[in-house]
C-alpha cells in the first residue's frame, strides 16, 4: 500500500502517514491520537539534534568555501596522476567525511566544487559523476555518520563504537574506488596534468588548507577524546567552521549566515519528518508483531551465522534499491539485531555492515539518492549514469562483503579505544 | 490567497532558522557552562528538544508549500498532463483528511500532554506536541490553496 | 460477560532479558492457562508502544490496557506526585520495609486520590527492583566526596535534590550516550543499579561501585480504571493472583541477577560497602531536605509513617 502512494506522487512522509493512518482505521482498536503522539515521539529525543548539526557543518563548509580549499589541498598531491581528479574526489570525500555525516550532503558539496574542474580537464560527465557519487557514500562510513546516529538511537548500540567501526571500512572503500578509476581512467586514456609539486607551492598550499584540514580532526578527536556528547561535538565543530569563516577567511557575512540556517533547518526538517512517520511505524511494526513474525522467518530458515548475515546483505540490498535507507532502516533493523545477537554476531559490526549497506542502496535503481542529485548537478540522463556507475557499485559491494566476513577490519578500532 | 501563502512561506522559513539557531546557541551555551562554570541548567535538555521539534514541523509546512519533500515520482512523472492533475487533485484530497486528523486529534493529544512536564523542567510537553497539530494547520491552508488553483487550472507542472 | 474474549496489551520498557519481562511473560502464561485462551496477553518490551510517560497516555485513553514498571515512575505524572515520595534517597532500609509501607492503611488514601486525578490505576504492587547504586571515577565513602562530582542521574526531582544537596553536579545525558560520556570524562559518575551496570558494561569506564542501595523500586501493574471495572469479578481475581506470582518470580531472578552482577563488579572494580561507605553521615546530610514537600507534594506526615515503621 506504502508503494502504491508512493508511486501516485506522495511524498515519502505524506505516503507513509496516509498509510499508517489507514491502518490505524481498519485495525480499529486503538485512537488516531496514536498518529500524533508516535510522530512527535518519533524525533522526541536529544539524540538525532546531532543530524542537523552535522549537516549545518556541511552546509557551511560549502558556503564559506571550505570544500573549494579541501579540493585545492587533494589537487596539490594527487591533482597529476592520470586519474587524478577522481583521486581528488575520493581524498576530498573521505576529509569532508570526517565532518560531515550525510552521503547526500557530501555529494552535492563535492560534486559542485569538482564537477565542473573535471569537466575542463577532458573527463567524461559519466565518469566525474559515477566516482563523485560513489566516493559520497564513503561520508556516512567514516565518523561521524548520521545513519549510525540513527541506529545507535533505536538500538542503544554504543554510538562511539559504531562511529570507530567505520573507520577501516571508510578507508578500505577510497582504496577500492581509488583501484576502480585507476583501471577505467586507464582504459580511457585520460591525460595525466603537470602541476609543479615545489617546496614554495606546499608551502602556500598548507597555509591556505591547513586549518580547514584540521576541521575534520577536532570532530574525530571530539568523538575519541572529547569532553562533550555527540550533540556537543557536531555543535563545536559547528563553532570551529563559523570562526574559520567569519574571523579567519571572512568567506561568509551574517545575512549569507541566516540563509544557511534557514536552508539547514528547511533541509533536516525534509530528513526528519520522515521520521516522525517512522515513528508511526514503529508502533504499528509492534502492535502487528512483525519482529516476532520475520524473526521466526529466520529462525525456521535455520540460517546459521554466515547464512543470515548472507541473508541480511541480500536483503537490505534489495531494499535499498527499492526504498529509501532512512526508513528501512529504522523498520527493520530492530528486528534483526537480536537475531544477530543470538547468533554471535557483534551488535556494532551488524551496525555497520548494515549501514554501509544501504548507503550502497543510495546509489542502486529504481531509487538512489545519489543517483537523482548526480543527474542534476552532471546534467545527465538518468539511465547513462546507472549505466556508468556499475564498476564503482561493484567496487563498494566487494567492500562489503570484505568487512561482513573479516568482522575484525570493522571491530578492531573500536575495541582498541573502548 | 496565492500571496499570503507567499509571505507564510517567507516567514516560516525565517521561523525555522531562528529556531535552529537558538537550538544551535543553547545548545553551546550549555557546554560553557557546563565546562567553564560547572553549572548545570536543568531546563536545557527540556529546551532543546521543544526548540528541535518546532523547527522541524515549521521546516516541514515549508517543505510541503515548495514541493521540496523526498518524492519519488517515477510514475506520475510518465502521465499525460491531463491524468496528472486529476490525479493531482485526488492525491490533495486524500492528503487534506490526513491534516484534519493530525489536527483534530493532535489538540486531544496536547490536550493530555498537559499533564506530563518535561523530564527536569516544570513545563508541560504539551508545547512541544502542540507543533504537529499547527503545522497541520498550515499545511491545510497551503494544500487548500494548491487545490484551488488545481481546480481552476492555474498549476501546470 | 463470563465468556468474553480478552486481548490485553501489555508494555514494558525492559529488554528481553530484564526480570521485568519474565514476569510479564509468566503474567501472560498464567492468564491465558487460567482461561483457557479466553484472555489472551500480548506483551510488547523495550518501549516498543513508547516510554513510560506515552504509555501511561495511552492507557488514560483506553488505547493500552496494560504497563508493567516501577511505582518510581507513578511520581512523574500529573497527579502522580505524592508518588515521588517512594523514589527519596536512602529513606527505605530494605523492601519488605517499602513493600509494607505501600502495602500499609496510611496509603490507601493516596492510592485512591492519585488514581482520581491521573485517570491510572493501580492494579497490584509486588517483585523487587535492584536498587540503585553509583558508580565513579573516583571512590565516595563521605558526604564530602560528593563536592563537584558531574554525575548522571535520572531525571527525577527528588534524585536531583539529592545530589544537589551533597554539592554534587547532577547532568541530563541521554542512556546511549552514557557509556561514551563516563570514557569521555563528560561526566564523572553514575547512578544505576548493579545489573545495569553490568549489562551496559559501565565497569569497564568506572573505576568504583558504591553499593549505597539508595533507591528502590517495586513492581507494579497499572490499568485504566474504567476497563478494570468492565472486568467480571472472577477475571479480576485471575489477573491479581497472576500479577502476583509474577512479582514472585521478578524477586526471586533480581535477587539472581544482583548476585552475579555483584560477583562480576568484586572482580572488575573496587566495590565500597557499608560501614566502609558513611551511609549514616549522609543521611543526616540530607536530613530535612524533603521536609517542605510534606504537605505539598504528598499528605503531611507521611513522610514520618513510612519511617516510622
Ligand atoms: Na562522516
Ligand atoms: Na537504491
Amino acid at each position: 500500500m506504502l508503494f502504491v502512494f508512493i508511486g501516485f506522487g506522495f511524498s515519502i512522509w505524506a505516503a507513509m502517514g496516509v498509510s499508517g493512518l489507514i491502518y490505524i482505521f481498519i485495525q480499529g482498536d486503538v485512537s488516531f491520537r496514536i498518529v500524533v503522539s508516535q510522530m512527535v515521539g518519533g524525533i522526541n529525543s536529544t539524540t538525532l539534534i546531532a543530524i542537523p548539526f552535522f549537516i549545518l557543518a556541511g552546509n557551511l563548509m560549502n558556503h564559506s568555501g571550505i570544500t573549494k580549499k579541501l579540493a585545492d589541498f587533494g589537487d596539490f598531491f594527487v591533482g597529476r596522476f592520470r586519474a587524478g581528479l577522481a583521486y581528488v574526489s575520493i581524498v576530498v570525500s573521505v576529509i569532508m567525511a570526517g565532518v560531515s555525516g550525510s552521503a547526500v550532503a557530501d555529494a552535492s558539496s563535492v560534486s559542485s566544487v569538482l564537477h565542473p574542474i573535471m569537466r575542463e580537464r577532458g573527463y567524461d560527465d559519466t565518469f566525474s559523476a559515477s566516482i563523485n557519487a560513489s566516493s559520497a557514500v564513503i561520508g556516512p562510513i567514516i565518523p561521524p555518520s548520521i545513519p549510525m546516529i540513527l541506529i545507535g538511537a533505536i538500538s542503544g548500540i554504543s554510538i562511539g563504537r559504531l562511529f570507530l567501526g567505520g573507520v577501516i571500512p571508510g578507508l578500505l572503500m577510497g582504496a577500492f574506488l581509488w583501484i576502480a578509476s585507476t583501471v577505467l581512467s586507464r582504459r580511457r586514456g585520460y591525460p595525466a596534468v603537470k602541476s609543479e609539486m615545489t617546496f614554495k607551492r606546499f608551502a602556500f598550499v598548507l597555509k591556505d588548507t591547513f586549518l580547514a584540514v584540521l576541521a575534520p580532526a577536532f570532530v574525530i578527536s571530539g568523538v575519541v577524546f572529547g569532553f562533550v556528547t555527540l550533540v556537543e561535538v557536531a555543535a563545536l565543530s559547528i563553532v570551529y567552521i563559523l570562526f574559520l569563516s567569519l574571523v579567519v577567511y571572512r568567506s561568509l557575512t551574517w545575512k549569507k549566515l541566516l540563509e544557511v540556517f534557514k536552508d539547514t533547518a528547511i533541509f533536516s526538517s525534509s530528513i526528519m519528518i520522515i521520521f516522525a512517520v517512522v515513528g508511526l511505524y514503529q508502533y504499528i511494526v509492534a502492535l502487528e508483531q512483525l519482529g516476532d513474525q520475520l524473526f521466526a522467518l529466520v529462525e525456521a530458515l535455520s540460517l546459521g551465522k554466515f547464512g543470515f548475515l548472507a541473508f541480511t546483505t541480500v536483503f537490505f540490498l534489495l531494499m535499498g534499491c527499492i526504498l529509501d535507507a532512512v526508513p528501512v532502516m529504522l523498520l527493520f533493523f530492530p528486528v534483526l539485531l537480536p537475531i544477530a545477537i543470538q547468533l554471535g554476531i557483534d551488535p556494532t559490526h551488524f551496525g555497520v555492515i548494515v549501514v554501509l549497506n544501504l548507503m550502497i542502496g543510495l546509489l542502486t535503481p529504481p531509487i538512489g539518492a545519489l543517483l537523482f542529485i548526480q543527474t542534476k548537478i552532471a546534467g545527465l540522463q538518468f539511465n547513462e549514469l546507472v549505466r556508468a556507475i556499475w564498476p564503482f557499485t561493484l567496487a563498494l559491494i566487494a567492500v562489503l562483503l570484505l568487512i561482513t566476513y573479516v568482522p575484525i577490519l570493522v571491530l578492531w578500532v573500536p575495541n582498541l579505544v573502548f | 490567497m496565492n500571496r499570503v501563502a507567499d509571505i507564510l512561506d517567507t516567514t516560516l522559513a525565517l521561523i525555522a532558522g531562528l529556531l535552529f539557531g537558538a537550538l544551535f546557541l543553547v545548545t553551546v551555551l550549555n557546554i560553557v557552562l557546563r565546562n567553564l562554570g560547572g553549572i548545570a541548567w536543568l531546563w536545557i535538555p527540556g529546551m532543546t528538544k521543544l526548540l528541535f521539534i518546532w523547527t522541524v514541523f515549521t521546516g516541514a509546512a515549508v517543505l510541503y508549500q515548495r514541493h521540496d519533500h523526498l518524492v519519488m515520482d517515477f510514475f506520475v512523472s510518465k502521465l499525460e498532463s491531463s491524468k496528472k492533475r486529476v490525479l493531482d487533485i485526488v492525491s490533495n484530497v486524500v492528503f487534506l483528511v490526513f491534516l484534519i486528523v493530525l489536527i483534530v486529534y493532535g489538540f486531544m493529544v496536547v490536550e493530555g500532554r498537559m499533564g506530563i512536564p518535561f523530564e527536569t523542567w516544570r513545563l508541560p510537553t504539551a508545547y512541544a506536541y502542540l507543533a504537529a497539530p499547527v503545522s497541520a494547520m498550515l499545511m491545510t491552508f497551503f494544500c487548500v490553496n494548491k487545490l484551488l488553483r488545481l481546480v481552476k487550472g492555474e498549476i501546470n507542472e | 460477560t463470563e465468556d468474553q474474549e480478552i486481548t490485553i496489551k501489555l508494555g514494558h520498557i525492559r529488554d528481553a532479558a530484564h526480570p521485568t519481562h519474565m514476569g510479564a511473560l509468566e503474567f501472560k502464561r498464567l492468564v491465558e492457562a487460567e482461561t483457557d485462551g479466553r484472555i489472551t496477553v500480548n506483551v510488547f518490551p523495550n518501549s516498543q508502544l513508547g516510554g513510560i510517560q506515552e504509555m501511561f497516555t495511552q492507557i488514560r485513553s483506553g488505547d493500552l490496557e496494560m504497563v508493567y514498571g516501577g511505582i518510581n515512575t507513578y511520581g512523574f505524572t500529573e497527579g502522580g506526585d505524592a508518588f515521588e515520595i517512594t523514589a527519596i534517597p536512602f529513606l527505605y532500609r530494605d523492601y519488605e520495609h517499602m513493600l509494607n509501607s505501600l502495602k500499609a492503611d496510611f496509603f490507601v488514601p493516596v492510592f485512591e486520590d492519585a488514581e482520581e486525578r491521573t485517570g491510572i490505576k493501580v492494579m497490584n504492587i509486588g517483585g523487587d527492583t535492584a536498587p540503585r547504586g553509583l558508580t565513579a571515577s573516583r571512590p565516595i565513602r563521605e558526604p564530602a566526596d560528593f563536592r563537584g562530582l558531574k554525575i548522571r542521574t535520572a531525571a527525577s526531582e527528588v534524585v536531583l535534590r539529592a545530589m544537589q544537596g551533597l554539592g554534587a553536579l547532577p547532568q541530563q545525558i541521554a542512556f546511549a550516550d552514557l557509556y561514551v560520556s563516563l570514557k569521555t570524562g563528560v561526566v564523572d559518575a553514575q547512578e544505576n543499579g548493579a545489573i545495569t551496570v553490568v549489562n551496559a558494561s559501565l565497569y569497564e569506564v568506572q573505576d568504583y561501585y558504591m553499593k549505597t542501595d539508595y533507591i528502590r523500586d517495586i513492581e507494579t501493574f497499572y490499568v485504566n480504571p474504567a476497563w478494570w471495572d468492565d472486568l467480571s469479578a472472577a477475571d479480576q481475581k485471575t489477573l491479581m493472583d497472576a500479577s502476583d506470582a509474577a512479582g514472585e518470580l521478578v524477586t526471586e531472578l533480581t535477587a539472581d541477577q544482583l548476585d552475579a552482577a555483584l560477583d562480576t563488579l568484586d572482580q572488575e572494580i573496587t566495590v565500597i560497602r557499608p560501614p566502609e561507605l558513611n551511609l549514616a553521615a549522609v543521611r543526616s546530610e540530607l536530613e530535612g531536605a524533603y521536609e517542605d514537600w510534606d504537605g505539598t507534594k504528598w499528605p503531611a506526615g507521611l513522610l514520618a509513617k513510612i519511617r516510622g515503621m
